[in-house]
């Protein structure tokens, strides 16, 4: 036994040992606003045909709350990004000096999709040059969908860049004309989501809220729950329905301000499948912590709902508090509460 | 204690009568001389009085022999006592010597030699060993007597009437054996003998029936032409199991002895992979026995895929080797395995932290041998019994298993079959679950191999070896991931059918050819999905931890790759063996067929595709021993490797990717300063081109996602001092300075390559401490891997995350890695075998070795991962 136990001490230090390794020592809290970020880029609508128009919209904040929408400018980038590229944009385009930017006119500024979105930054097979076969369609995202990379820039000297996307209406790469043909009739553009809605635990909205010093406040974000079936008169046009068949819902087809269901074509069964979309919160805060940097649901998971505990600072103050919405198929939205610490 | 023997005085006083005969006026006679003098053909060792033992008394006894014209022992005599006990002990051996007689003017003749005879008490570790031998007849298991032993070429004794033979004082390692003698057919073998062991061997000869009737053929001179041992690579290491085990940081694997080799990079913590001379880790083949594998180590690099048990040596050539092996463009890694020969029953069982494995070996009569070895992983529930962390959420913790069988029929040592199974399998598995299930990180990797393989060896009456080694092996590797959002799998299965054929002959006395066939087809079936930049390539610039691209693609293919080499090689010896040049060609065509040339689209039925490329591959090798201790050396050589299957995906690869091809080129020299102290140097350099990277354009033609016009170059030197095992120890220091690059396209600036490291020092060293007791110490030092710096970053407001933005591609470098084992074992008598139990551990001054780069959130501050504290391993074997 004494033997044993001594193995087991000698494994036990060795097991330790090896736990004790390879931790990275980084701070990680992008939920902390420390000064002039941007939280979230949209555009309305958030799915676009080429030649189709949308405002952007940006939550440019700093801790004394959300900056108004003159701080910041956008631009659409038309530089194809390389394969190898792991970001969401062509690195061109982050260059202020870029000549692949188109700046969106206006206040509130829009954006204007460029009538060779698709071939760009779509399925759509890019021109060949002479004597060369057809170039390599973009792939789509996991959704099936494409993006049209939104540049939006802030900060001193317009420094700092933040990068969203309008989704494309594009064809498919790659089906057949069948599929095509049952893909662009379950198509149904997208839709940015409703604002959250912040709540307690009491599931009563705020939008002020009074806090003690070090409290834990547990926040939840709702959105409205979507039909998962199509049904004619729910107010949503399905995938699944048409104007024939429900005119009331399709006629102008209206979509869902939560996690919509969605048609789009399976690469890998080669088939078109109904989807429906994963949500997910970001939380930001200009004092205290909060448990997680983002909560959501997975697009299997029914519940509309998210929560996330805050811990307010140990100092008295007034503490803003956002909460972002996303879509995976790139819509958003967001909502903003204020905090008094005591 | 150990007694010593020495003929005192060779000069001989003549016993003939002449000799006595007076001198003055009888008639002048010329003075017998001493023509030859005698040999002692057979030793009788002494017994240390057993009295004189326990007093710890030493003596020395000189005494004077009369040997007869026969070279018997006639009288035996005291000249100067060492006492009592020591006196009769050394009588009475010496009364059973025997030699060769003396022989004065020319004739046989009786002499009496004095002889010093020593007892002495030594504590010295022994450095030889004694090899015993019995000769008998095939088939009777007659005794031979008279039959000529020679050891080296140098000594040589008759066996007795019983057959016997014995060897002392033989320096420890391989020895040539050479047998001849009236009605034998002269054989040729080798034997290896241990420091303070006494070997024991016994030869089957063919002896003639001298009752038979003389044939013609009785009176024809045999000329027997033996092929030389295998040479080994021009450049190469050479490690034997014995002391590869010791190694500090091995853990007892003989084969992990390979990453502390000159010309290998240091694997980055749990890699396991082998970059030898900046070639990438898929780029070096590895061969058990002839039998190709796909890896040497397990995942994670903790344990080799074969058991130490089974494992004679293991030879890494970094560069340069001969037309024999070829299909990569980086070193080649030879593992030997034991022959199975053993007269009884051995085995082994042993654990430690990260394993447990078992072996057995031994005949199973009627000249069939078996070995087997299994081992399987169980550090991941010694982690979860031990800590309350999940640990495998930071590092991963490989589950592993392998095995192999060896049944091998041995009819003759002339002749053996042998049929082999080796096996291995990997798993991997991962998951951090997050509150946001798009920010859930899952993967799992599994591996798994198998071989099976049929090998006939025999060396013919004319000292020919022929080798043959037809096997079929499956693959199987499975990549399931889930990072970012995005989903990752490949999942690629292969099927080998492969033949390996040598014939390797003395064609003259200066030459020696080597040709052969070396076939391989090997058909993949390959199902890919996710984004195109999962799996990382080498070149891909990215930081670690960053999420893929969220674009995705899916594909499935299958290959079919087959090569087909006749191969040729000359080893020319020259100058009396102090020169051999050996050139070789290997001429190998290349057939390449696919499932598909261009992506799925709609209804469009599949095209697949075949090609046909031809590789014709000379090599050059050159060595030159300028003295016996002075040899300089020179190699070239030209190496293809076909594109991975994964690379002819038409949507993540190029299905119409080329052969790739690299020269090697090296001079270099070795010195070898005492018998057991060598240093060797050498210089080289490796040119590549045709390799696959990716496009760098951002609109790529379709199905060319890769392309074939990557070019590499590395160039170094590498140096090896060596501490033969001699007196208890052994160990080396090697250094490589190494300068790998890589350019990506034409007209491209060359960047560093991924693995590159500019210096890579190893000394290591393991010394027999006495009792059982052995300690070895392991140091090392690595130039960190190249890394691209972030200069910059911006918030991707679609996947609420921070993208870096890059400086110059692997312009920085991860702090240097320094590091220092230890081993300390004990070997001792238990349960009727010998157990050994060792404690090894890893990173002795708890240094903070920086393995990774990180980055916080926005990049804007970096860290890095650091890797293994100190960590101490015990394990315990019992081999029987």
């Amino acid at each position: 036994m004494v033997v044993l136990r001594r193995v087991l001490f000698v494994l036990s230090v060795s097991a330790s040992a090896l736990a004790a390794g390879c931790e990275p020592d980084l701070d990680d809290r992008p939920s902390r606003v420390l000064g002039k970020r941007v939280l979230g880029v949209r555009t309305d609508p958030p799915e676009l045909p080429p030649g189709g128009q949308g405002v952007v919209s940006a939550l440019f904040v700093d801790t004394t709350g959300e900056l108004p929408s003159d701080t910041w400018t956008s631009a659409v980038c038309r530089a194809r990004k390389p394969l190898t590229e792991l970001g969401p944009v062509n690195p061109s385009c982050v260059d202020p000096q870029s000549t692949d930017l188109v700046p969106a006119e206006g206040q509130p500024p829009v954006a204007a999709v460029p009538d060779d979105a698709c071939r760009l930054f779509g399925p759509d097979p890019p021109d060949p040059k002479p004597g060369e076969p057809p170039g390599r369609p973009v792939d789509p995202d996991g959704t099936g969908g494409y993006a049209l990379p939104v540049v939006v820039r802030f900060g001193p000297n317009a420094a700092e860049t933040a990068v969203g996307a309008v989704r494309l209406t594009c064809g498919l790469a790659g089906a057949t004309s069948d599929d095509l043909s049952v893909y662009l009739e379950r198509r149904r553009p997208n839709q940015n989501p409703d604002p959250p809605r912040i709540t307690l635990a009491d599931d009563v909205p705020v939008t002020t809220l009074e806090a003690k010093r070090g409290e834990v406040v547990t926040f939840r974000a709702g959105w409205p729950s979507c039909p998962t079936t199509a049904a004619c008169g729910d107010g949503v046009c399905s995938p699944d329905e048409t104007v024939k068949a429900c005119p009331e819902d399709c006629t102008t087809p209206k979509g869902c301000g939560g996690a919509e269901v969605y048609g789009r074509f399976d690469p890998s069964t080669r088939t078109n499948v109904l989807s429906r979309e994963a949500m997910r919160v970001s939380w930001f805060a200009t004092g205290g912590s909060f448990d997680a940097e983002r909560t959501g649901r997975a697009g299997d998971d029914a519940a509309s709902t998210t929560e996330n505990a805050w811990t307010a600072p140990t100092g008295p103050g007034t503490v803003h508090v956002w909460a972002v919405l996303r879509d995976d198929r790139g819509g958003a939205a967001w909502s903003h509460i204020v905090v008094s610490v005591l | 204690m150990r007694r010593a023997a020495s003929i005192l005085v060779a000069a001989a006083l003549a016993a003939s009568p002449t000799s006595a005969l007076a001198q003055g006026d009888a008639p002048k006679k010329e003075v017998p001389k001493l023509t030859k003098a005698p040999k002692l053909t057979r030793f009788e060792e002494a017994p240390f009085p057993e009295s004189e033992k326990a007093a710890g008394k030493a003596a020395t006894v000189v005494v004077r022999i009369s040997i007869n014209a026969e070279g018997g022992v006639d009288d035996v005599a005291v000249v100067e006592s060492g006492g009592a006990a020591f006196d009769t002990a050394a009588l009475q051996a010496v009364k059973k010597f025997k030699f060769e007689p003396a022989e004065i003017d020319g004739k046989p003749a009786g002499v009496r030699i004095l002889y010093k005879y020593e007892f002495t008490l030594r504590e010295e570790k022994p450095t030889k060993g004694t090899l015993v031998g019995k000769i008998v007849s095939r088939g009777k298991g007659d005794p031979v007597a008279g039959v000529e032993v020679e050891l080296d070429g140098a000594k040589k004794v008759v066996t007795d009437a019983s057959g016997s033979f014995v060897f002392d004082d033989v320096p420890e390692g391989k020895h040539a054996i050479r047998i001849t003698g009236k009605g034998v057919k002269e054989i040729s073998t080798e034997e290896t003998v241990e420091a303070g062991k006494k070997i024991t061997v016994k030869y089957d000869l063919d002896v003639k029936d001298p009752s038979a009737q003389p044939s013609a053929d009785d009176d024809e001179i045999e000329v027997v032409v033996t092929a030389p041992p295998l040479r080994r690579q021009v450049l190469s290491t050479e490690v034997s199991a014995d002391q590869g085990r010791r190694v500090p940081g091995t853990q007892g694997d003989v084969l992990k002895v390979v990453e502390s080799m000159p010309g290998v990079a240091r694997a980055a913590v749990g890699s396991g992979a082998l970059v030898v001379w900046g070639a990438a880790p898929q780029d070096t083949r590895v061969y058990v026995d002839g039998v190709r594998v796909p890896t040497l180590y397990h995942n994670g690099g903790f344990r080799s895929v074969v058991h130490s048990s089974l494992v004679r040596s293991v030879e890494l050539s970094p560069g340069g080797y001969g037309s024999p092996y070829g299909r990569g463009l980086g070193g080649l890694v030879t593992v030997g395995l034991r022959p199975l020969d053993d007269d009884k029953l051995n085995g082994s069982v042993a654990v430690d932290l990260l394993d447990a494995s078992a072996s057995v070996r031994g005949p199973l009569g009627k000249g069939l041998q078996v070995a087997a070895a299994v081992r399987r992983s169980h550090l991941d529930q010694a982690l979860s019994a031990f800590t309350k962390r999940d640990v495998g959420d930071l590092v991963p913790i490989p589950k592993y298993a392998d095995g192999q069988l060896r049944v091998a029929y041995v009819p003759s040592k002339q002749t053996s079959v042998e049929l082999g199974v080796l096996g291995s399998q990997d798993r991997i598995e991962r998951t951090l679950v997050a509150r946001d299930p798009a920010d859930d990180k899952r993967e799992t990797r599994e591996q798994s191999f198998s071989r099976l393989y049929l090998r006939y060896r025999a060396t013919t009456t004319d000292g020919a070896v022929v080798d043959v080694v037809p096997w079929v092996g499956k693959e199987r590797s499975k990549l399931v991931a889930r990072f970012g959002g995005t989903p990752t799998e490949l999942d690629v299965a292969a099927t080998t059918y492969a033949l390996r054929a040598t014939y390797r002959a003395r064609a003259a006395s200066f030459l020696t050819v080597t040709g052969g066939l070396d076939a391989e087809v090997q058909a993949t079936t390959l199902r890919r999905a996710g984004s195109i930049t999962s799996p990382a390539r080498e070149g891909d610039v990215r930081v670690f931890g960053q999420a893929p691209s969220d674009q995705v693609n899916v594909d499935d293919w299958s290959t079919t790759i087959g090569t087909f080499a006749p191969f040729v090689e000359g080893d020319f010896a020259l100058f009396g063996d102090r020169l051999h040049v050996v050139p070789g060609l290997r001429f190998e065509p290349y057939v390449v067929s696919g499932s598909r040339r261009t992506p799925a689209a709609g209804d469009t039925p599949a095209v697949g595709y075949v090609r046909e490329d031809t590789a014709v591959e000379p090599r050059v090798a050159a060595r030159l021993a300028a003295t016996d201790r002075l040899s300089v050396k020179a190699a070239y050589g030209v190496y293809h490797q076909a594109p991975q299957p994964e690379d002819l995906s038409a949507v993540f690869g190029n299905p119409t990717l080329g052969l790739a091809k690299a020269t090697h080129l090296l001079v270099g020299g070795a010195a070898r300063v005492t018998d057991t102290i060598s240093v060797e140097a050498s210089v080289f350099q490796s040119r590549s081109e045709g390799l696959a990277v990716r496009s760098t354009s951002s609109a790529p033609l379709l199905a060319q996602a890769l392309t074939d016009v990557g070019e590499g170059r590395a160039k170094g030197l590498q140096v090896l001092l060596r501490k033969e095992l001699s007196g208890g120890f052994f160990g080396w220091v090697s250094y490589s300075l190494l300068r790998s690059e890589r350019i990506d396209a034409p007209g491209r600036a060359a960047r560093l390559f991924d693995y590159d490291q500019t210096h890579v020092v190893t000394a290591l060293g393991s010394y027999d401490l006495g009792k059982g007791f052995e300690i070895g110490a392991r140091g090392r030092y690595a130039t960190g891997y190249p890394r691209t710096p972030v200069v910059g970053a911006y918030y991707d407001a679609k996947r609420d995350g921070w993208v870096p933005l890059f400086g110059a591609q692997n312009s920085i470098r991860i702090p240097a890695f320094v590091q220092l084992d230890l081993r300390v074992a004990k070997r001792f008598k238990a349960a009727g075998g010998e157990g050994e139990a060792y404690l090894d551990v890893q990173n002795v001054t708890n240094r903070k070795n920086p393995e990774e780069l990180v980055y916080s959130y926005d990049y804007k501050t970096r860290g890095t991962i650091t890797g293994l504290p100190i960590l101490p391993v015990v394990g315990v074997q019992w081999s029987f």
